[in-house]
């Protein structure tokens, strides 16, 4: 239980009439870790618990005090059309309560990060779906969260940004948790030093090595 | 935060037209009317009409504007970290701010408008509740409402309940009303449905009582509470999760609901069969049922009325009455208009047992002993639906009975000389009785007031007037409704106006018309809004003992003429029958003779009356010449028993001439 | 044609609450309350039947085409179904008023045996609604949104409804009787203009 960073103890969620989530229960140290699962297994109601856009049913989410911000990328993201990118990061590192003193700074290196820098003043209704992901990918970066949740984070991007967004997070590794939801094999085998299986809402196996 | 959200609604080219149209188009029409020389109350009115439109174009644009962050996907990454709704808080926010300076700027105008055009700045002091109930708090309905719609999970799904919402409270819903009672009560369905609706001014149609305030009664102030909590309670429990909160204003809300549905004396002039035409439904008007008839003997009178007036959400009285009868008797009748339901009815006179029954517009007491005097408790409440009276406005006139009245009353009448028009009876009168009422509010009678919201006297009458009315320390004028005065009318002119109006009417109706006016000198003048007639005719003015009951310019000579001729119930027929008294009845006895005369001839023509008639007729005319022939044609319709028919009549004229 | 009548269903099953509340509006409420209207065969209480009906119908008529494109204009489908739906949206738009109809025809039927020697009237109100229909399906086209051509049409509703619109540019006439002023020959001939325009537009750009 050493470095334990977030505890998860039996979350459960019902969506409707089917018991989305039967009790999930993971410990999760500063490592980036796989969310693996068929459709439907819960990865993304899971994410969006522990991203706090949804109230969990049952159990608790334990996170030790000044564990900091958290950074969300949620499976359908969008931006306002008529705000520029540096805007609509802008918008959000309002939200995380940034320091006006190093606002600027933060949004120019989350852009940096994801490939964007130089293209701060663009309008988001001129960027591409792969550009829309990639500002989605720095918002959640912003403020140097210390728990990092991304769901199916490079859907729409090219090779070479993928290759980007890989190392990104390679050099999260240790730093923060990162929980990343994925069908990529490549991405669990690259990036991840475990993998959580979810299947029918439960946890059923979690990887500790590398997926292979 | 609130900056990011300005500069996303700056950016965005709906919202920015949007709001400068919003801001421009009412802002420049109110300007407008205010130039074109409106005066304060009517502009409120005005715009209190038109808020609907204002109301449904803010719900659109707070709709797209609230609605954005989940229409472009980026709501989900917005509530990380647990803040739930947090870009539609700060849309709200801004919204309602937006809201304020619009809201604001109209009230400068109206300011600006009443300091250029109105008498007195009575409207300044007294508009900004009317406009808080009017304007403000329904437009922050409708916007907190969006705010609710667009903030739960699924805003397009929710969009139908709004538009449902919207409808309900537009001008459209209001249109539909039944004039006739229909056989299955569909209509008492809508009514309950559209009640909580009714959040705006309503009766857009119709011109504003200037004596009543703008709708804004106790059970409209309840429903406008009930829907603030009630949209506080469903984001408190739905989107801000603060329970304490929700729970507080959900109870509230209830309560609020409850007491809006309380019964109350509401003035809406909608053409529904109980709205402004339950009279017609009620005494299901006939042909001669209700033309004036010759009271009864009186069997008693009532000497003395001793009664509390509360007036809250409607009527409520209580009080002694003091019955003397010319012989000892064990019944009693005695007319009181059936929409003021008798709680509670028993003699304080020792020994003596009373039963009361109530039907109609008659209680029947009957006393288990034969008495001559009678002293009985009475306890009503109630409401009429033209005659309002709580907490806000007041209009009972002293011949509609309000109060109990000795015998059976007609409370209503027919003119069929008018052809078959009808209206209240305006000639109600007890016998002079030592009246005392207290009220909860000060109230303008023709009572003595004696401080203390007591008002005693010795009169044939009790009139309570109330609302946007001022008492007056003149002689003959008891009050003036201040809203109806404008820039160059004030309460001097209108005062000289209407002494004049009256002084020149009775002399003209004793020289020109030789009718005797010794009834109508000396009376104190009490004046009631327009609406005090509305019900057709010839209730703008009423003489009583020590005074007339009139509509501000309606003392003339054509309606104490008319008041005169219709009290005079006996003949009614007789005049129905002479093509000569219903040219002086539809005539404006006001303008010159020759112009009645000329008025009269073409009459004759159109009418296709026989060439005999149109012979004795000009005959008529050329003789005596036209002031003469007028005069005698008033004497006529005022005593038409005296000629047989209009021939004999011309010939009387013809031959008094010739002598 | 199949496919359009399976559409159809699954639209009016989704979409059910939504298409029931105007017509249990109209055969609860209005119905009676025109009823009631009727009793006097007089030109002044044929105006304010005509008036009310006229104002309803519209009302309908614009909700009822919002419903028919309020999932296919949406920002789900609107891109995945453009080409299926690019070759059947003429059809679809007429199919959602012969439905439209087809709820208010016991309404007509009804108007048509009570008016008297009116219901001649019925005729152009009925022209209004394809009119309004034609206007709608235009708008929304040219908006890419089902909501946003609601919105435009209900505040040209209003404008015509509170004539702030000039006399010739307004689909909805009240105060007088339907049949007096059609077919008004400056208003057909910018309404078709105005439609032809619009059509064009959409013949270009969509």
């Amino acid at each position: 239980m050493e470095n334990v960073m977030i505890e998860i103890n039996r979350i459960k969620k019902k969506l409707g009439k089917k018991e989305v989530l039967k009790g999930i229960s993971l410990q999760l140290k500063p490592s980036v870790y796989g969310l693996a699962g068929a459709n439907g297994a819960g990865k993304t109601t899971l994410l969006r618990i522990l991203a706090g856009v949804m109230n969990a049913d049952g159990g608790e989410i334990v996170m030790p005090e000044g564990s900091g911000q958290t950074g969300y990328l949620p499976q359908k993201f969008g931006c306002f059309p008529e705000l520029t990118v540096y805007e609509q990061l802008e918008y959000f590192a309002c939200l995380k309560k940034i320091p006006a003193s190093c606002m600027e700074s933060e949004i120019l290196r989350a852009l940096e990060c994801v490939n964007l820098g130089g293209k701060e003043k663009m309008k988001c209704r001129k960027l591409s779906g792969g550009m829309v992901r990639r500002a989605g990918i720095a918002q959640a970066l912003l403020g140097n969260p210390a728990l990092l949740l991304l769901d199916e984070p490079t859907v729409g991007l090219d090779m070479e940004e993928r290759k980007n967004f890989n190392r990104v997070v390679r050099e999260m590794e240790g730093e923060r948790t990162v929980l990343l939801s994925t069908h990529l094999a490549e991405d669990l085998k690259n990036l991840c030093q475990s993998v959580i299986i979810l299947e029918s809402g439960e946890v059923r196996e979690v990887v500790p090595e590398t997926y292979d | 935060m609130i900056s990011k959200t300005v500069k996303y609604y700056i950016r965005s080219k709906i919202c920015t037209v949007s709001s400068v149209l919003f801001f421009l188009i009412p802002c420049g029409f109110a300007v407008f009317f205010w130039k074109l020389g409106m005066t304060g109350f009517t502009l409120l009115h005005t715009l209190s009409r038109y808020n609907f439109y204002c109301c449904a174009f803010l719900a659109a644009l707070s709709f797209y504007f609230i609605s954005s962050a989940d229409r472009n996907h980026v709501k989900e990454a917005f509530e990380c970290g647990g803040k739930k709704a947090v870009y539609e808080n700060h849309a709200l926010l801004f919204m309602l701010v937006q809201v304020l300076f619009w809201n604001s700027a109209m009230c400068i105008i109206l300011i600006l408008c009443s300091m250029e055009n109105d008498a007195s700045s009575y409207f300044i002091s007294w508009f900004f509740a009317g406009y808080l109930c009017n304007m403000f708090i329904p437009q922050v309905i409708c916007v907190f409402l969006t705010y609710l719609v667009s903030a739960s999970g699924n805003p397009g799904r929710m969009l139908t309940p709004e538009i449902l919402f919207i409808f309900l409270i537009s001008p459209f819903a209001e249109e539909i009303v039944w004039e006739q009672k229909p056989q299955f009560p569909i209509d008492y369905l809508w009514k309950k449905i559209r009640w909580p609706f009714q959040i705006l001014y309503q009766n857009g149609v119709w011109s504003p009582d200037v004596q009543n305030d703008l709708q804004m009664e106790r059970v409209r102030i309840y429903l406008l509470v009930f829907w603030l909590l009630f949209l506080l309670f469903l984001a408190a429990s739905c989107i801000w999760n603060v329970k304490p909160v929700s729970a507080a204003a959900g109870i509230f809300a209830a309560v609020f609901l409850v007491l809006s549905c309380q019964p109350a004396s509401v003035y809406r002039l909608n053409s529904s069969w109980d709205g402004i035409n339950k009279d017609i439904t009620d005494y299901e008007v006939h042909v001669n049922d209700h033309t004036l008839k010759k009271p009864d003997a009186d069997i008693f009178s009532i000497t003395s009325y001793q009664l509390g007036m509360a007036l809250k959400n409607e009527l409520a009285v209580e009080g002694n009455l003091e019955l003397e009868a010319s012989r000892k008797c064990r019944d009693f009748c005695m007319t009181l208009y059936h929409g003021y339901a008798v709680k509670e009815l028993y003699a304080n006179t020792k020994g003596v047992t009373v039963q009361f029954k109530q039907q109609n517009d008659f209680i029947f007491i009957h006393a288990d002993t034969a008495v001559a005097k009678l002293s009985i408790h009475i306890q009503y409440e109630g409401h009429h639906n033209k005659y309002y009276a709580n907490s806000c406005a007041v209009m009972l006139p002293g011949w509609f009975p309000w109060y109990p009245m000795a015998g059976k009353r007609q409370v209503v009448l027919e003119y069929p000389e008018y052809g078959k028009m009808w209206g209240y009876s305006p000639y109600n009168r007890i016998k002079k009785a030592n009246i005392s009422i207290r009220t909860n509010q000060a109230v303008i009678t023709n009572l003595s007031d004696k401080g203390g919201n007591l008002y005693e006297g010795t009169e044939d009458s009790i009139t309570v007037l109330g609302g946007n009315i001022k008492k007056l320390k003149d002689e003959v004028a008891a009050d003036v409704l201040p809203l109806q005065l404008y820039a160059g009318y004030g309460e001097e002119e209108f005062l000289a106006k209407q002494k004049e109006d009256y002084f020149q009417s009775l002399e003209k109706l004793k020289n020109a018309y030789g009718v005797d006016v010794s009834e109508l000198e000396h009376k104190r003048l009490v004046f009631a809004s327009k609406d005090l007639g509305r019900n057709v005719t010839n209730n703008h003015l009423a003489v009583f003992d020590s005074y007339i009951l009139a509509v501000p310019d309606y003392i003339s000579v054509d309606d104490f003429l008319h008041y005169l001729i219709l009290q005079d119930g006996k003949n009614q027929k007789r005049r129905e029958q002479s093509p000569l008294i219903q040219m002086v009845m539809f005539s404006n006895i006001d303008d010159s003779a020759g112009d009645i005369v000329r008025q009269w001839t073409e009459e004759i023509r159109l009418q296709n009356e026989k060439p005999e008639y149109m012979e004795l007729f000009m005959e008529a005319a050329k003789t005596c010449g036209s002031e003469r022939l007028v005069k005698e044609a008033v004497q006529y319709a005022l005593y038409p028993q005296k000629w047989e028919c209009d021939r004999e009549f011309f010939e009387m004229v013809l031959n008094k001439t010739e002598k | 044609m199949t496919d359009m009548v399976k559409l159809w269903k699954l639209h009016i099953k989704k979409q059910m609450h939504q298409y029931l509340f105007p017509i249990t509006f109209l055969y609860l409420f209005l119905l009676p309350y025109h009823m009631q209207l009727l009793t006097d065969m007089d030109e002044a209480g044929m105006v304010q039947v005509f008036d009310s009906a006229q104002k309803y119908l519209l009302l309908f008529e614009i909700w009822f085409q919002y419903l028919g494109f309020r999932m296919v204009l949406s920002p789900e489908l609107k891109e995945a179904s453009y080409s299926c739906v690019k070759k059947i949206k003429g059809r679809w738009m007429l199919g959602n008023l012969c439905f439209s109809f087809l709820c208010f025809l016991p309404y007509a039927l009804w108007m048509f045996f009570h008016c008297g020697t009116y219901y001649g009237n019925l005729l152009p109100v009925l022209v209004q609604c394809i009119i309004a229909a034609s206007m709608m399906y235009t708008v929304m086209y040219f908006l890419q949104s089902a909501t946003g051509g609601m919105a435009v049409m209900v505040f040209y509703f209003f404008c015509c409804a509170s004539r702030v619109v000039p006399e010739p540019f307004r689909i909805l006439r009240l105060g007088i009787l339907p049949l007096s002023c059609f077919p008004h020959w400056c208003m057909m001939l910018v309404i078709s203009i105005f439609v032809s325009f619009f059509v064009s537009l959409r013949i270009l750009f969509m």
